[in-house]
């Protein structure tokens, strides 16, 4: 009897779509965000079997060298090493032509596309778990806790992020502290993501406090707590989760900022270094092949495609995520109800 | 009124003190800092004495790093022990001087008497000020131009982009705007030097003379002419990243104030658009626009660090760069100081501003 009453009820009262749901169908109309979704999908995917198609099929990853393409030749009253595209060195095709060390720039390319990403998504959880937690914790509690926390993170922001940024790279980078932990490529890409997430933090610990702020005087909050919710189930269960939308929004154009602070970082020579591949570092090695045109043919002389190419990369992975971070922030504003 | 003023006054030295309590700390405790190049300079020995004795003693005198840690902060800004100035020479001759300020009885020298410390790596011995006072002139010439530029840009973009909303022309700004924030700007300065620098040099020598040619960077030449032709690639990158941003930031904020009732009342009285426009909205809409110009104004001393040092430009931003690259802790303190400065300033400046432009905020 009691199971055919509920059955009559679930057909009677219509199925809410989940959260999740709404958000996607709102996503889906803003066609800029949706391009960027998908242009976004292709350059992971291309960065994650690109460098594994060319590791199977001739054995060439970022750091292999071929002994061929080492030989100088004379391009335009110039010496170099490089060689361009469609060259036919040792290890095989190289569809973008080597670096004057002799590694192939396709597969530089992509590899370095896996660092340069990686180095975004890790730093953004980071700053995403530490400032969450330092926001909520200031947020939820109050009183001196709170204004001991917002009073350093203010501070933080008073300061020049990027001058600091640079010399907090160099005098890492000269001390080796993260290369005797690390290794020597490791290593870089350690102190980066370190020196970047310490700046990072500051603006997601104020979201995050802000949210929980608002949130905090609701009615649900006084209930849970008078059903008899410890603060630790308050804040992870019931306020934290209200407060995804502006973190997911912040997260997501907190990834583009990073890939660019990191790029700009390798390309003044205090980021990733040498073997491994960044898209900054790229820039950084190609400057000098900058005035290599004449005769505009791509595949004897010029070698400024090497500047072209990393660039490109960069702007086009930025700009998904910008493209894709914007329509998220339309698709989560409680403001508008479908 | 006065009195938020003094407070606001009062709390930014608070900050002030603060924050460069951080920096240095930053400074001093990072490994790689001075402390650790003091060691690799004891360790370079002949003889069992070190080559660099002089820079040793710099360096530990400066930034008292024979003292302990919190304490060397307070003697780093203000020591009474420092009355006079010893340099060597290349030979090891001493000379000594007096040094820092000798006011009612109270001597001595440090950050708050505007000693700034001696350049260790760009310019042996050079004082910071005089390096960063022959590069400052350049760069305000740089930053305000491309900033003046940028806002007589984006302005009108903006605003016709919020009246015309959804028209293709606010698509276009849109997506432009886009690409602007997402633009790696040093790669953005290399692309125009190849475009405009490069390859018109190369297709000239081949005879072709319709493409301007635009050199990068800075000249030796001192006249107005060849100065404003070395800069034009520089500026160009600049303001287009800054109108991409302030022109987004304008659209908003028009687009805000145009959806308020009395912009809907001028309309209906029947106001011609242009006085709507001009006379109701655009005044009301410019007033977060000026708060953010306004902290836009560290950055016009501060350089842009990343543009300078792709155009090779002569300029503070570039000069930061060198001294990191150099670890050249004393310029790179300089700089950090005069940055953090401006920007209290300017964050207080830019409070005041919003209170004096909107009648409606009054602070008591």
């Amino acid at each position: 009897m009691a199971t055919a009453d509920v059955k009559v009820q679930e057909r009677l009262a219509p199925a809410e779509p989940s959260q999740f749901a709404v958000t996607w169908k709102r996503f889906r109309r803003h066609r800029l965000g949706f391009i960027g979704l998908w242009s976004l999908i292709t350059i992971v995917l291309a960065c994650i079997f690109v460098p594994i198609i060319m590791q199977s099929l001739t054995g060439m990853t970022y750091e292999t060298i071929d002994n061929k393409a080492l030989l100088p030749e004379l391009v335009n009253g110039n010496i170099t090493s490089t060689k361009p595209m469609f060259y036919n060195g040792d290890l095989g095709f190289h569809v973008l032509g080597t670096n004057d060390v002799g590694r192939d720039v396709f597969t530089r390319l992509f590899s370095a596309g896996r660092i340069s990403l990686a180095v975004g998504v890790i730093t953004t959880i980071i700053i995403i778990l530490l400032g969450g937690l330092v926001g909520a914790l200031a947020g939820f509690y109050g009183g001196w806790v709170d204004t001991i926390l917002m009073r350093f993170v203010d501070l933080m922001l008073a300061i020049p992020a990027l001058p600091i940024l640079l010399i907090a790279s160099k005098m890492l980078a000269q001390s080796q502290v993260m290369d005797k932990i690390f290794g020597r490529g490791l290593g870089s890409v350690v102190t980066i993501i370190t020196v970047l997430s310490i700046f990072g933090c500051m603006g997601v610990s104020r979201l995050v406090r802000g949210s929980i702020l608002s949130l905090r005087s609701l009615d649900f909050v006084e209930a849970t707590r008078a059903l008899g919710a410890n603060n630790r189930r308050i804040i992870m269960k019931h306020l934290l989760p209200n407060s995804f939308a502006p973190i997911i929004v912040a997260a997501t154009l907190g990834v583009g900022d990073f890939i660019i602070s990191e790029s700009a970082l390798s390309f003044l020579g205090l980021g990733i270094q040498d073997p491994i591949p960044s898209w900054g570092n790229m820039l950084e090695g190609s400057r000098e092949y900058m005035q290599f045109i004449t005769n505009l043919n791509p595949f004897e002389e010029i070698r400024g495609y090497l500047v072209l190419f990393p660039g490109i990369m960069i702007l086009l992975t930025v700009l998904s995520i910008n493209f894709m971070g914007d329509a998220l922030r339309d698709a989560l504003d409680p403001r508008l109800k479908m | 009124m006065t009195t938020y003023i003094i407070r606001r006054l009062l709390q930014g030295i608070v900050v002030l003190f603060l924050s460069t309590f951080m920096i240095y700390s930053i400074l001093i405790l990072t490994p790689g800092g001075p402390k650790d190049q003091i060691n690799q300079l004891k360790q370079q020995s002949v003889n069992g004495k070190p080559v660099n004795q002089g820079l040793i003693d710099y360096y530990t005198k400066i930034y008292g790093l024979d003292k302990p840690y919190p304490l060397n902060y307070l003697l780093w800004l203000f020591d009474p022990a420092k009355t006079s100035e010893t340099t060597y020479d290349i030979k090891g001759n001493p000379t000594t001087k007096p040094v820092g300020v000798n006011l009612f009885g109270i001597r001595g020298s440090g950050i708050l008497t505007g000693d700034l410390g001696k350049s260790v790596k760009i310019d042996l011995n050079k004082p910071v000020v005089d390096l960063m006072g022959a590069r400052i002139g350049n760069t305000l010439i740089l930053m305000g131009l491309s900033t003046l530029i940028s806002v007589l840009i984006a302005l009108p973009i903006g605003i016709i982009s919020a009246i015309r909303q959804y028209s293709r022309l606010d698509y276009t700004v849109t997506a432009f705007s886009f690409v602007g924030l997402s633009m790696p700007t040093f790669w953005l300065g290399l692309m125009l030097i190849i475009v405009f620098a490069i390859v018109p040099k190369q297709l000239y020598n081949q005879g072709w003379t319709w493409l301007p040619f635009l050199p990068p960077g800075e000249t030796g030449d001192d006249n107005v002419a060849s100065r404003l032709y070395h800069l034009v690639l520089p500026v160009m990158v600049l303001s287009f990243v800054n109108v991409a941003g302030l022109s987004r930031y304008v659209r908003a904020s028009m687009l805000e104030v145009l959806r308020q009732d009395y912009v809907r009342t001028a309309w209906a009285k029947g106001l011609q658009q242009r006085v709507v426009i001009l006379k109701h909205a655009l005044r009301n809409a410019l007033i977060p626009v000026i708060t953010i110009l306004t902290l836009t104004l560290p950055a016009l001393f501060g350089g842009a660090i990343i543009t300078e040092t792709v155009f090779n430009y002569f300029g503070m931003g570039r000069l930061y760069f060198q001294a990191v690259s150099g670890l050249d802790i004393p310029l790179v303190m300089g700089f950090l100081l005069i940055n953090v400065v401006l920007i209290i300033a300017a964050n207080i400046a830019a409070d005041l501003l919003y209170a004096v432009a909107d009648p409606r905020i009054r602070y008591s």
